[in-house]
């Protein structure tokens, strides 16, 4: 599927969720600043980052008159709404993580998209769902450098290799039985660090 | 605006598509995940400062039903996202350019205005004006270089085979040092490729 | 308040009393006879309920599936407005679940294999005598028009020793925990399970709303599952995953004699007197010892104790429970935070019931590997089922495990676990590679199990969508 980045090994943990709402101009306004106060307050984000499904995500507002007009030959829009752009990735179908969305984040959710036109709250989950499919674009390509990876095997690799890095500088000098030992305080210590991933075929 | 988190940028851009040149881009774009042609997922595994991309063709708004209206565009979009490595958009378009010139030139080539990519700052301009500002960038590991991302986690990978063979047969503590050490030297000259994990 | 003298029985309470079983495999070869045997069940008042007056000397219970109700006649709205997921049928949705090589549909036995079942009665009994009177006076019940595909799937709780157990046949004491259901009144008497709920984000746990497990009513998220048309015949109906799992016995047991030796490497102070190594690290797989006693609770050798009333939030690393232990992965309880938002959705009852003989230790398999587990599970939606098989048994990225899967369940070929260390007793962390399939899928499919209306509409041809 053209929203699932992958790889010769298979299908990777990148499924790109775009998904577009019109709003009007008082709703947009009203929108800006909250986007603006999530930005600098960063409560929400922190209980976001702590589900653990987000690499990167792009709010866009995007106004009416502000669609790109390159050329006089290219007609001006007219349109009676703002749109809201919501582009972010999952490491999986958009099903459960909504969910968990509902669950855990309905107050930012239902803060942001209540100036959507037709959003019909956060919970109970099945409208919301639907409101979803209704608005939904899918994307005709999608690439993730390191597609075989969730946000926490990235995060995992990174933590495990400035462990190894460290360890690797302060133990080098050490006798190879004092080494052992702190190898095996090494592997204690990013234990839960080492499982598989890759792309699934 | 918050095109930028930590050390990652946030790319969002309309592209015009050229009128009546939509179905054959869709095509394209459809195809460029064919393997074959592209072993680690995409002409953007050439681009190494490159985390995330996406193409999207926009060719209609959603309809929310009476007694909303509804808004129909006088143009069809390409919507492209990217989040790479940089501080500014001259940082990607100097890397696809010189990467990717062809995709580039077969992707943006059905677009209005698209100015070729052989001047530099022209594409830059063209870029620019396409761009959208993100009104919130939300990046989980901001001071993480593809570089970084993908070091780390062959790191991973080597580390546990490493843990397999000890597992397997006790060594004596120099010969674990040894071999250790042997796999760090070694791992340090390893450069995993974007798209490959 | 669910009623229970519409839902159908070993659904929100088990037959915790009933220790012989028999699967009868049905095909519908006309709408007419599929209609005529529901109607004399359902005249015989054959088909038990959640609640009854007099306990009954056996049990029968009735599901069906897509091609089943298809087969019935019923119209393409009725059919149309059932879950995508019970349309396609599980051997469609093999890739999904992990059903792929040694498990995938080509080698499932028959007539799972080459057949599709369209009814499944499900025959429970205290004593095999009964059992078999009931089979047979159910038989004798079968109209022309409703063939009954070979072979049938007999069933029963392990004699262990002489003695009927509650184990499954790698032997770990099975059926200890399920979800703690609310407006459900408690199971009781001696050994029955401890069942329970959801984490209430205060450290304790809640009920479990009824809509999780039957249709009709609100579940986790004050929602109701999405419910098939016409209402009535929705109402307090449920869906059925039946799974036939063939369990490599001499496999698992072969793997945790390789395996011992490197594993007591890790423990510098050797094992406690009377545990045996391979028992450990079995019970390192499984997050129970065989005899159900909780490693979060009991983390050096068993304690005889099925308490089910514990959490995670005291081993954040796993040294005493893996953090990809099977039962950590089937019900993650308070280890995945947000007060348990985030696994709350994703519950199952199970009603598994083992096949086949217990094979000594140490003995010839005369049965040729052919015994394992009839696994049945309720949900009022399949994408619960779905979700805890693909997101947790055959991953583990919510478990910090990446793609590692279920090392006792999961789908792999050269699996791997990680076993944290315990610094509090000096064991070193250990993965266990190239684990192989110990659990192959034989056959199976997705079910709808109408409530006792439910059944008196399908019998009366008289569904409509309108």
């Amino acid at each position: 599927m053209a929203d699932r980045a992958r790889n010769q090994h298979g299908s990777g943990k990148a499924v790109t969720f775009n998904v577009l709402t019109p709003m009007t101009r008082f709703g947009a306004f009203v929108v800006g600043l909250l986007l603006l106060f999530l930005d600098r307050v960063k409560r929400t984000q922190t209980t976001a980052k702590q589900l653990a499904f987000l690499p990167f995500v792009h709010w866009v507002i995007v106004k009416r008159d502000k669609f790109p007009r390159l050329d006089d030959s290219q007609p001006a829009e007219q349109l009676n709404y703002d749109y809201l752009f919501f582009l972010s990735t999952f490491n999986g179908p958009w099903g459960p993580y909504i969910e968990a969305f509902a669950d855990v984040l309905y107050l930012p959710l239902d803060s942001v998209w209540f100036w959507s036109i037709g959003y019909p709250f956060a919970r109970p989950v099945g409208p919301l769902k639907d409101y979803i499919h209704r608005n939904q674009v899918e994307s005709d390509h999608s690439y993730s450098a390191y597609p075989g990876a969730s946000v926490r095997d990235a995060r995992a690799g990174i933590e495990l290799r400035n462990a190894v890095q460290s360890f690797v500088k302060n133990a080098s000098a050490l006798s190879p039985d004092r080494f052992a030992l702190e190898f095996d305080r090494l592997f204690m210590s990013v234990q839960n660090k080492v499982g598989t991933f890759g792309p699934t075929t | 605006m918050a095109n930028q988190n930590g050390a990652n940028y946030g790319f969002t851009g309309l592209f015009p598509i050229a009128r009546g040149q939509s179905i054959e881009l869709r095509a394209l774009l459809r195809s460029l995940d064919d393997t074959k042609a592209f072993p680690r997922g995409s002409p953007f595994s050439h681009v190494p400062i490159i985390h995330m991309a996406r193409l999207v063709i926009i060719d209609c708004l959603p309809y929310q039903g009476t007694p909303a209206k509804l808004d129909t565009l006088r143009s069809d979009y390409l919507l492209f996202t990217c989040d790479f490595d940089g501080s500014s958009v001259d940082a990607v378009i100097n890397a696809m350019a010189a990467n990717i010139p062809g995709p580039m030139m077969a992707i943006w080539g059905n677009c209005i205005g698209f100015p070729g990519i052989k001047k530099h700052d022209r594409l830059s301009e063209y870029f620019e004006r396409c761009q959208l500002d993100n009104n919130l960038f939300l990046v989980d590991q901001p001071k993480a270089s593809v570089d970084e991302i993908l070091r780390g986690l062959l790191c991973r990978r080597r580390f546990g085979e490493f843990v397999e063979l000890m597992q397997r047969k006790p060594r004596k503590p120099a010969v674990l040092k040894r071999g250790f050490m042997r796999m760090w030297r070694r791992l340090e000259t390893e450069r995993p490729l974007p798209g490959d994990l | 308040m669910p009623d229970l003298s519409n839902i159908q029985g070993n659904t929100l309470r088990g037959y915790a009393s009933y220790t012989e079983a028999h699967f009868l495999l049905l095909a519908i070869r006309s709408a007419d006879a599929g209609r005529a045997l529901i109607q004399s069940l359902v005249e015989a008042e054959a088909v038990t309920p959640a609640q009854w007056c007099k306990r009954p000397v056996t049990t029968l219970n009735f599901a069906i599936s897509f091609e089943g109700l298809r087969a019935l006649g019923l119209s393409g709205e009725c059919l149309g407005s059932f879950p995508a997921e019970f349309q396609e049928g599980m051997k469609h949705r093999a890739r999904e679940l992990g059903d792929v090589a040694g498990s995938c549909p080509d080698r499932w036995d028959e007539p799972w294999r080459t057949q599709r079942v369209h009814i499944l009665l499900m025959i429970y009994a205290s004593t095999r005598p009964e059992l078999d009177q009931q089979c047979r006076r159910i038989r004798d019940l079968l109209p022309a028009g409703v063939e009954e595909l070979q072979p049938s799937q007999p069933a029963g709780r392990l004699h262990i020793d002489g003695a009927v157990t509650r184990r499954e046949h790698f032997g770990f004491l099975d059926g200890i925990s399920n979800p703690d259901i609310e407006g459900v009144p408690a199971d009781e008497g001696p050994g029955r399970a401890q069942d329970i709920g959801n984490p209430d984000g205060k450290g304790r746990f809640r009920k479990i709303p009824v809509g999780e497990f039957i249709l009709g009513y609100p579940g986790e998220g004050g929602e109701l599952a999405p419910m098939p048309l016409p209402h009535l015949l929705a109402q307090d109906g449920s869906y059925l995953v039946f799974r036939k799992l063939q369990q490599d016995v001499i496999g698992f047991r072969r793997y945790l004699q390789n395996q011992a030796h490197a594993f007591a490497r890790t423990l510098r102070n050797g094992m406690p007197y009377g545990v045996k190594v391979e028992d450990f690290l079995a019970a390192k797989m499984m997050g129970r010892w065989q005899d159900g006693s909780p490693l979060t609770q009991y983390p050096h050798s068993q304690g005889g104790s099925t308490d089910n009333n514990f959490a995670y939030a005291g081993d954040p690393a796993g040294a005493r429970c893996p953090l990809g232990a099977h039962i950590r992965r089937a019900n993650p309880r308070d280890a995945l935070g947000f007060g348990g938002r985030t696994m709350s959705r994703h519950r199952l009852i199970r009603r598994g019931i083992a096949y086949g003989n217990y094979l000594p230790p140490d003995r010839p398999d005369e049965e040729d590997g052919k015994r394992g587990i009839i696994f049945i599970a309720f949900n009022s939606g399949f994408d619960q089922f779905e979700f805890v098989q693909r997101n947790w048994i055959n991953l583990g990225d919510d478990f910090e495990q990446g793609n590692d899967t279920d090392s006792i369940a999961g789908s792999h070929d050269g699996g791997r676990m990680t076993i944290p260390g315990d610094e509090a007793t000096g064991r070193r962390p250990f993965i266990c590679f190239d684990i192989p399939r110990f659990v192959d899928t034989r056959g199976g499919d997705y079910f709808f199990v109408p409530s006792l209306a439910g059944l008196r509409l399908l019998a009366s041809n008289r569904i409509e969508v309108t």
